[in-house]
């Protein structure tokens, strides 16, 4: 499983942003979020029973992660036509605030090395990615177990909060130039 | 610069007007001085000017200085990240000082992570040598000894003369000087 120090790998998917008719789908890549901090969540599949209920606390906390200027991101292996359904389907995901991604044919999956072992769906993992592409935190779940969203905001938080300022010069970090 | 001279002036006899004791003249002479002939650049004094008059809550200061720094043709976002300097260094100094009053074994054992974000710091809108530069101003308003030793240790680094650094000292005394003497009108 990649892990911490790594980079986060290269991936090109469709998604689904929005209900909208005519504007449903984008593609979605790395550069889509260059250069920002960003949270990666995976569930194992649409339509099933623990999911929707992470997926809505991830959009409650959407303002949390819009304030810490982390870009948000949702994957599954589903379609991302089978996502639009969903959402369409489900009272708590008509207004999600960030793309549901498709991947597909497991790609990012397999590199990142979260499929389980049961049935080849992805692992409830999830990953914050800092704005040099590299992962700084990952968590993975076993299928049955939900995650906590607070946790999620609370790390990102810490990996955000540093010292910067001159008067840790001396010892000998690294300085503002 | 003479438009830059004429603001600094209205500002002067607007808010001292008829002021003619010599200590408004040591003032407003000190004042003037360092705005209108100092080794720093005119934008530099007036950047400055705007994150010292912020930190001193002076209203008429904050006034002359973004209209002087529109004059020059700053970008909006360069204004509002001098005027918003005088935020975060009036956290880090706060949070500075309360360290530098301890005993240095208690702040290194006891008080060691700070938990503060300061990403602001990392990327700054100005450029570091301008942000390095108002931050020192402001620490020198807060009186902050850790802050001004850092931040001055910081500025030279970015080779900013010696000269421009006492310049900076002497603004952020002279504007602490005169908003204290408007008090000295209205209180």
């Amino acid at each position: 499983m990649l892990g911490i120090g790594e980079k986060f790998p290269e991936f090109k998917l469709q998604a689904c942003v929005s209900r909208e008719k005519g504007k449903e789908f984008a593609e979605v890549s790395n550069a889509n979020f260059k250069g920002s901090w960003a949270v990666m969540f995976f569930w194992p599949l649409d339509f099933t029973f623990v999911c929707p209920t992470e997926i809505a606390e991830f959009n409650k906390a959407h303002k949390d992660f819009n304030a810490r200027e982390a870009k948000l991101f949702g994957l599954s292996a589903d379609s991302h036509f089978t996502h639009l359904a969903w959402r369409e389907n489900h009272a708590d995901l008509k207004d999600l605030q960030f793309p549901m991604v498709a991947d597909y044919n497991k790609s990012l999956t397999h590199t990142l090395g979260i499929a389980s072992k049961d049935n080849g769906a992805p692992l409830r993992a999830t990953y914050i990615v800092d704005p040099d592409g590299i992962i700084r935190w990952v968590s993975v779940n076993d299928l049955s177990v939900g995650r906590n969203v607070k946790e999620v905001v609370r790390t990102l938080d810490a990996l955000q909060t540093d010292e910067l300022c001159p008067c840790n010069w001396e010892k000998g970090q690294k300085t503002l130039g | 610069m003479s438009n830059i001279n004429e603001k600094v002036d209205a500002f002067l006899e607007t808010n001292y007007p008829n002021a003619t004791t010599t200590i408004y003249r040591d003032l407003s002479l000190n004042f003037k001085k360092v705005l209108e002939d100092s080794p720093l650049e005119p934008q530099e004094r007036f950047m400055n000017l705007l994150s010292i008059a912020v930190a001193l809550e002076n209203k008429e200061m904050v006034h002359l200085a973004k209209s002087v720094l529109n004059e020059l043709s700053t970008a909006p976002e360069v204004i509002q990240e001098a005027a918003e300097i005088a935020g975060i260094m009036g956290m880090n100094n706060v949070y500075y000082k309360f360290k530098s009053f301890l005993p240095p074994e208690v702040a290194a054992a006891d008080y060691t992570r700070a938990g503060l974000r300061m990403n602001s710091l990392g990327k700054p809108v100005s450029g570091k040598k301008d942000f390095e530069m108002m931050s020192l101003s402001v620490s020198i308003i807060n009186g902050c000894p850790v802050c001004v030793a850092s931040h001055e240790k910081a500025v030279r680094h970015h080779e900013v003369s010696a000269d421009k650094v006492h310049d900076l000292a002497r603004l952020a005394a002279t504007a602490k000087g005169l908003t204290s003497l408007k008090k000295a009108m209205t209180l």
